[in-house]
């Protein structure tokens, strides 16, 4: 395999928390969020849904230059391996509280496009949604085989579809 | 202590009646606070754990790793 597309190698500092750091230094923790409050019109599947968290543990000093490509394949090696159960789906809402939040939704869908052994496997769709003044960017993530997939899809595009006014 | 704990339950019990209430609109700002608490956390080096105890939150127990 190219070297660019090994996953950096993971740490689990505790029950919930994975943590790697880069080439450059810079140090992430992954974590998966239930977000089961949000689909109390399904209850059959709420607890199938986690956001996914993917947090620098510091601001680095200077902007780094270039791309790497081994933070992709370290998120894509965690997700897919969260999603591996068939039984988990992911809800990717993009942060905007810097206003990047579509460069970063187009990386993360990028992502998951570009290793395919990810997208034989997963499927990703992405729903960007108004609500109020803003624009969210937001993805679901689900195994192919999951038993509930349908269930996931719809519920998923259900509560992330425009606000009636 | 005890009356604390109460509390505590409390307040996560509203938490929970007020996400069955809530409109897409406050769904999706308190999924962008959830996660700036988190992101917050992160930089402090506050365990995830603490933010189960302090806000409710449940995250997935995650399974070990082999490089």
């Amino acid at each position: 395999m190219d070297l660019n597309l090994l996953p950096y190698p993971l740490l689990k500092i505790d029950d919930f928390t994975y943590n790697f750091s880069t080439g450059s230094g810079l140090e992430y923790n992954c974590s998966f969020l239930s977000y089961s409050e949000y689909f109390h019109d399904y209850p059959q599947i709420a607890d199938r849904f986690y956001s996914f968290n993917l947090d620098l543990k510091s601001k680095p000093k200077k902007i780094l230059p270039g791309i790497d490509s081994r933070i992709a394949a370290t998120v894509i090696f965690i997700i897919s391996g969260f999603l591996e159960s068939k039984i988990n789906a992911v809800v990717y809402v993009c942060d905007n509280s810097d206003g990047k939040e579509a460069a970063r939704a187009k990386k993360f869908i990028s992502w998951f496009n570009y290793f395919e052994y990810a997208s034989e496997k997963i499927i990703q769709i992405s729903n960007n949604f108004k609500v109020e003044d803003m624009m969210i960017y937001s993805s679901l993530l689900v195994h192919r085989k999951n038993k509930e997939i349908d269930k996931i899809i719809q519920a998923y595009l259900e509560i992330t579809k425009a606000e009636d006014k | 202590m005890v009356s604390v704990a109460n509390k505590s339950k409390t307040d996560l019990r509203k938490k929970k009646t007020k996400a069955k209430s809530m409109t897409r609109t406050e769904m999706v700002k308190k999924m962008l606070a959830d996660q700036k608490i988190i992101r917050d956390a992160v930089r402090k080096g506050v365990p995830l754990k603490e933010l189960q105890k302090k806000y409710g939150f449940k995250f997935a127990s995650l399974p070990s790793v082999e490089n």
